[in-house]
């Protein structure tokens, strides 16, 4: 038995919420397969959707996830795993440049506009999961926070380079060092994440990096190549992400 | 104030002692509530009360294969879940009396 689309999209948004508030992965699995089983009777005796969650999807989920137990030591137990892959993504890069330096502003403003972006991040897939807006603005939206993000940290690096002396800055091969363990942290994090994409991603943005420390390339050839790397991995990107979504849903695109 | 806000207040004696009839799932005690009038607005209002209930150790569920359909999750009445039962119901007599009292006019 086959469920509607709309249907379907409601189980996996709710999903998504009761994630996102971090509620038990087991609990999360229970209620979704209970609403699930319940939602196949009601389509079978053509009722729809709507008698079911009554209207308001987004109350409905909110009524669901007052009634769960938030596993905050669960949340707990992914912080260190999670705090290692954002530092390694911070240093990793510029330890391969050779461009690694510590300074107060920077160890202050990074931590602080990466918490910002991933509770935007977060907040937004809360949303996303209680209402049903278009692909288009969902997608603006990622893009908008996407762009404040990389703004606010590259203005950061701006005052860092005029205002800000670096009160540490490694050795050539010291950054090497710092370069290896980021990448062995991408390896445990997609080991422990069982996903390809905290290996993926570095690879997109530094390796072009790593690649050219071992040529005798101009600083515009290198920024040219970087550029060229990102935007050809983020159409791949998008374009996976559109065969994917036409696989799932093959009458619906 | 509709009946479904009314209800809001009950459900959770509604179903104590829905299930206290017989082990049962989700949907067919939306069924059986139907089979004694109750029209509910939404059918999914009872899966919050249903955890609620589990989380107050009132009722205790079992996930079971069905012979026809999906997999689906059987709630009985804890021993708990039976005294809270006769609470209810003992509550629920003295407030209807009173209620009928007053709406009747009977003194």
């Amino acid at each position: 038995m086959t469920l509607s689309k709309a249907s379907e999209d409601f189980i996996a948004n709710l999903r998504l919420y009761l994630m996102t508030s971090g509620k038990k992965d087991a609990e999360i699995k229970e209620i979704a397969e209970e609403l699930r089983a319940h939602l196949e009777d009601a389509e079978n005796r053509g009722k729809n959707l709507e008698t079911v969650t009554g209207g308001s999807p987004e109350a409905y989920m909110k009524n669901i996830s007052s009634e769960m137990t938030t596993d905050f030591y669960g949340l707990i137990k992914l912080m260190p795993m999670f705090i290692l892959l954002l530092i390694a993504y911070f240093v990793t890069g510029s330890a391969i440049r050779g461009d690694l330096s510590f300074s107060l502003l920077k160890l202050i403003a990074f931590p602080l506009i990466a918490a910002a972006s991933i509770g935007a991040y977060i907040f937004t897939f809360r949303k996303i999961a209680g209402n049903t807006w278009s692909k288009k603005k969902e997608f603006t939206i990622f893009i908008g926070i996407q762009l404040i993000t990389v703004g606010l940290m590259s203005a950061v690096l701006l005052l860092d380079i005029f205002y800000f002396q670096p009160f540490y800055t490694p050795s050539r091969a010291m950054m090497w060092v710092i370069a290896a363990m980021g990448v062995l942290i991408f390896f445990i994090g997609a080991i422990w994440s069982k996903t390809w994409i905290t290996i993926i991603l570095p690879l997109f943005l530094f390796g072009p990096d790593f690649v050219m420390s071992f040529m005798d390339v101009d600083e515009m050839t290198a920024l040219y190549a970087n550029m060229g790397v990102f935007v050809a991995g983020f159409i791949l990107l998008m374009l996976y992400l559109l065969f994917q979504n036409k696989k799932q849903n093959p009458h619906y695109s | 104030m509709s009946s479904s806000q009314m209800l809001k207040g009950i459900l959770d004696g509604c179903l104590l002692a829905i299930i206290n009839k017989g082990e049962t799932y989700g949907y067919e005690m939306i069924e059986k509530l139907e089979l004694y009038g109750f029209r509910m607005v939404s059918e999914g209002s009872i899966y919050p009360v249903l955890l609620r209930l589990q989380k107050e150790g009132f009722v205790k569920s079992v996930m079971k294969e069905s012979p026809s359909g999906p997999k689906r999750k059987y709630y009985t009445l804890t021993p708990d879940g039976e005294k809270e039962y006769l609470e209810f119901k003992e509550r629920w007599e003295s407030l209807s009396m009173s209620v009928n009292r007053l709406v009747k006019e009977e003194i």
